[in-house]
């Protein structure tokens, strides 16, 4: 427990110094946000309709662009080969691993929501609660698969061309189901529709951090 | 070194094929509603199952190759998947031809074809994935987790897909096809002779698949 908190920590602690991924990932995604508003035009109900399937596009391309950079970090001075030299569980390096790139997906919903509340509809602003739970779980499986699949793509000849290729048409569940979720709290659809959503969402979730605690082991050894 | 097994599998399959062929066209009676091009049917339903089976086939090669790191697995996962890839676009280009006249629509979003849709998406994935993996091992290894992780996607994609429905008015129940006794014959023989054609095209693409693998051997020690 100790060493994948220190995981996390250490990953943590590199983006607070540099912020880098955080600032590209909310910076094509809010470059995304005003392409759909332009793009969708003056319409204020077309506008409104389109937000939640506006955000979760610009989140999850913006997020594997992230995704790609986190693991390009591993790759550069050979960091993930120090990882692999100390006595920690390969399953620990992938948890420390996801619950970084977590953290950093979070930072990026909370600020493609914000955006999208001023730019698409107020509606994220009064829900917020609401849809914390349904983008946050969607997170979590989208980093799951993303993690796994995003130390793949990093150690090919593509590499970050990869990673959408292989992640995007996995993470589609996931994305179908928060958006599920996402809808039945602007539309007000009362909380058994929500949830009915939400179990199998958090049910897809666990299957992929399963897969990953599984397979990364694989894929990172030498 | 083609083997007697694989002529004897070749003109079986293409046998079979010739059969279908008959059922299909002659011996099927046409259907009421939709007419001829209900016969379709007799070619897209196989190649579907089949087109399923071979990636269900890809998979547990990805589990053997990991469980035991024997290089066969890995030429047994890239023929079923490479395989499964042409039949699904098969699949995906038949459904289409179907359903343009009788739905009045190339494609809907209903939750099978959604699922069919990325199934083939994710196996593309993994085709371009074999060929940026660069050197033997390490491909192996990443093919055989992204065929397992592939795989395992596929009911979830149907499960949530079944969302997309619910969201949305259902406008056609698809496949609620009752199926006349020369008609199940025509789908039967239908069924025996891509699976034929896939073993046969599978055994092919596998013995081709370990050849590369010993010109690769022998590439290497010349360097």
């Amino acid at each position: 427990m100790r060493a994948l908190l220190a995981l996390i920590w250490k990953d943590l602690v590199i983006e607070a110094r540099t912020r880098e991924i955080v600032t590209a990932m909310s910076l094509v995604a809010f470059l995304a946000l005003v392409i759909f508003s332009l793009a969708l035009g003056p319409s204020a109900h077309l506008v409104a309709a389109a937000a939640p399937a506006a955000v979760w596009v610009t989140v999850s391309f913006a997020a594997t662009l992230g995704l790609a950079r986190a693991h390009a970090l591993e790759q550069e001075g050979q960091a993930l080969r120090g990882l692999l030299m100390t006595p920690v569980g390969r399953h620990i390096l992938y948890l420390g691993k996801c619950g970084a790139n977590l953290a950093m997906m979070l930072v990026l919903q909370l600020v493609v929501a914000g955006a999208a509340a001023v730019l698409f509809t107020g509606a994220f602003a009064r829900h917020w609660a609401g849809l914390a739970l349904p983008l946050a779980l969607g997170a979590v499986g989208f980093t799951a698969a993303g993690t796994l699949l995003g130390a793949i793509a990093a150690e090919t000849r593509l590499r970050e061309v990869l990673l959408p290729i292989l992640l995007l048409p996995v993470v589609v569940p996931v994305i179908i189901l928060s958006l599920a979720g996402v809808n039945a709290v602007l539309e007000e659809r009362g909380l058994p529709e929500l949830l009915r959503s939400l179990k199998l969402l958090g049910a897809v979730d666990i299957i992929f951090v399963m897969l990953g605690v599984w397979l990364f082991a694989y894929v990172v050894e030498d | 070194m083609v083997r007697s097994a694989d002529v004897a599998l070749a003109s079986g399959s293409c046998v079979a094929m010739l059969l279908a062929l008959y059922g299909a066209f002659v011996f099927a009676p046409t259907e009421r509603v939709m007419g001829d091009v209900q016969r379709i049917f007799y070619v897209h339903l196989p190649l579907a199952w089949i087109g399923f089976v071979a990636f269900g086939h890809a998979c547990w090669a990805g589990i053997q190759y990991l469980r035991t790191g024997r290089r066969e697995w890995d030429a047994v996962g890239a023929a079923a998947a490479e395989i499964g890839v042409l039949f699904s676009t098969l699949v995906i280009v038949t459904g289409s031809l179907w359903a343009r006249p009788v739905w009045g629509t190339w494609w809907t979003w209903d939750p099978q074809l959604v699922t069919y849709l990325i199934l083939w998406l994710i196996y593309v994935g993994y085709l371009v994935l074999r060929s940026a993996a660069g050197d033997d091992p390490r491909r192996a290894r990443f093919a055989a987790v992204f065929a397992i992780v592939g795989f395992v996607d596929v009911p979830l994609v149907w499960l949530s897909a079944r969302y997309l429905r619910a969201l949305s008015p259902v406008i056609f129940t698809s496949r609620s096809i009752g199926l006349a006794p020369p008609m199940a014959w025509a789908l039967g023989a239908g069924l025996v002779a891509w699976s034929l054609f896939y073993w046969a095209l599978f055994r092919t693409r596998l013995r081709l698949g370990v050849l590369e693998a010993e010109v690769a051997a022998l590439a290497g020690e010349g360097d």
